[in-house]
């Protein structure tokens, strides 16, 4: 036994008693209620009755006494509303000792983790699917259904949408031979969508060279803008790495990103071959617009992005965006990832 | 009166919460909450004279970096293996569970539920992992905690199932 001198094994005492609050009963080998003590209260138990079976009393302990000299931890067991204990039953000549002690808040830390992690697991499958669909040149039929709560059939949104587009990539397809292309333009387009599964978007349109993400369609914890930014960072640096692991010079190709954000029109729509998921409006267009302006590895965003994105603020440089149409100048923000 | 216990178990999000939530509370909700650790319930069952408590353990899902603690099965009566139809691996997850859960407890009366029924364009439950099933010879039932489907054949048949073993 650890030699501990008294005031410390005092203290220690007490602040296991504080912030575990133990609550123990010891049950007789017959499964009859002996004795008990400690916080019951605190598991709102507060009726135990001497001689009545432990197992009638609290019926979690069913099935689990008499012990048969093994002790058993059981970890997280919600007794009541929101108060959680870890039980433990051990057996002393005496009979069998159970043990409560509180694990209310170890719970609650452990729930954020497991949840993000458990969400974000199923919507990866889910995309997963999606994609598989695409690149088997599966008829893209129900691309939605799988994201989409059926509520959202027709459905003006709050969204952030980003474009991303690789750059050099016709002048690469005149200079190699096709197969060549094919899989340079998959491992990149790959590489591009990643990010947006990990930032809880969704893959809506592959075009060509390019990729088109939706944030905010999807639920997930933390704003939609700061998880399309966060995306458009990992891609760069993504492509990155892809271009310095190819040796050969011929394919350092880049990407280009827009981000728009705003109300659009999202919606199921009907043909001939089958049912595609689509947005449209104008923050649609104006992402378009803004990758178009957007140099090799630079992140343009709009206003309505900018000011959601917090911290990541200080990336960016305010530039202007003259619209074709109105002639008017728009304020947008640049980033130059170097 | 007599009590038993028994345990849901299987790969995260295949609706074990939802199961219990539909029998004993006859509710359910679309919003996924991980469960951690284990919740307890209860429900009474009648079988003519016959009456029966019923201790629901609804532990947490199997995922990548947790494994289903077999000290949680101690004691009980049987269990329910539940699958997400539109996930197939979660059937891996249920055929290794069984595995661990035979050889920690012993051979107790179990049903596979193949929960998410109502979702019949996503199933990934093929001709293939159909015929793998009815070769083990399981009690399978196919089930929707959303629309009710079997929930009660699946409670009412594992209970019959305990007080008959
Ligand atoms: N369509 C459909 N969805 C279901 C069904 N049962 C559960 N769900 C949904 O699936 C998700 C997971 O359900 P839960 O009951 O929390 O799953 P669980 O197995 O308890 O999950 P963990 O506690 O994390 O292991 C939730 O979003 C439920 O709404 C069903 O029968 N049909
Ligand atoms: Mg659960």
């Amino acid at each position: 036994m650890l030699n501990l001198p008294i005031p410390v094994r005092d203290y220690i005492d007490n602040l296991t008693v504080d912030t575990l609050s133990p609550a123990y009963l010891l049950a007789k080998k017959d499964g009859r209620l002996s004795n008990w003590g400690g916080k019951w209260s605190v598991y709102g138990i507060t009726n135990l009755q001497q001689e009545k079976y432990v197992a009638e009393q609290l019926f979690f302990l069913e099935g689990l006494l008499p012990l048969d000299e093994v002790p058993i931890f059981l970890p997280c067991i919600k007794i009541k509303d929101e108060i959680f204990a870890d039980v433990h039953l051990f057996s002393g000549d005496e009979g069998d000792w159970v043990l409560l002690l509180d694990a209310t808040l170890e719970e609650k830390q452990r729930s954020l983790m497991q949840q993000k992690g458990n969400d974000l697991s199923l919507l990866r499958k889910k995309q997963a699917k999606v994609l598989n669909q695409y690149f088997s040149k599966n008829d893209p039929e129900d691309l939605a259904k799988d994201m989409l709560d059926l509520e959202l059939k027709g459905e003006r949104k709050d969204i952030t949408i980003l474009f991303a587009d690789i750059r050099g990539f016709t002048a690469y397809s005149e200079n190699n031979p096709p197969d060549i292309v094919f899989k340079t333009l998959n491992l990149y387009l790959l590489t591009i969508i990643q990010p947006i599964l990990e930032e809880a978007g969704m893959v809506d349109k592959i075009i060509g060279d390019a990729v088109m993400g939706l944030f905010g369609v999807l639920a997930s914890t933390g704003s939609a803008q700061t998880h399309a930014v966060k995306a458009a960072l990992k891609m760069i640096e993504a492509i990155k790495n892809i271009n310095t692991q190819q040796s050969n010079n011929s394919s350092a190709l880049d990407i280009g990103i827009g981000i728009a954000s705003g109300p659009v029109a999202l919606g199921i729509i009907d043909s001939k071959n089958g049912k595609t998921f689509s947005a449209i409006g104008y923050h649609v267009n104006f992402a378009v617009s803004l990758e178009n302006q957007a140099s090799s590895s630079e992140i343009i965003i709009d206003v309505n992005t900018f000011n959601k994105i917090d911290n990541m603020q200080e990336y960016f440089l305010p530039t202007t965006f003259l619209d074709e149409g109105t002639q008017e100048p728009k304020k947008i923000y640049s980033y130059l990832v170097k | 009166m007599i009590q038993k216990k028994i345990c849901m178990v299987g790969a995260f999000a295949t609706g074990k919460t939802s199961l219990v939530e539909r029998f004993v509370k006859s509710i359910y909700s679309n919003i996924y909450h991980t469960t951690v650790g284990v919740k307890i319930d209860k429900k009474l069952v009648k079988f003519g004279e016959q009456e029966l408590n019923l201790i629901l353990w609804d532990i947490h899902g199997e995922d990548e970096f947790q494994k289903v603690r077999m000290s949680y099965l101690r004691g009980s009566s049987g269990y329910f293996l539940v699958v997400d139809g539109s996930r197939r691996y979660t059937l891996e997850t249920a055929f290794s569970l069984q595995q661990r859960v035979e050889d920690a407890i012993g051979e107790v009366p179990f049903i596979l539920i193949l929960n998410k029924a109502d979702l019949i364009d996503e199933s990934e439950i093929d001709d293939a992992a159909m015929a793998e099933l009815s070769q083990k010879n399981w009690t399978v039932i196919k089930g929707s905690a959303k629309t009710g489907l079997g929930v009660e054949e699946a409670f009412g048949t594992l209970a019959k199932k305990m007080l008959e073993a």
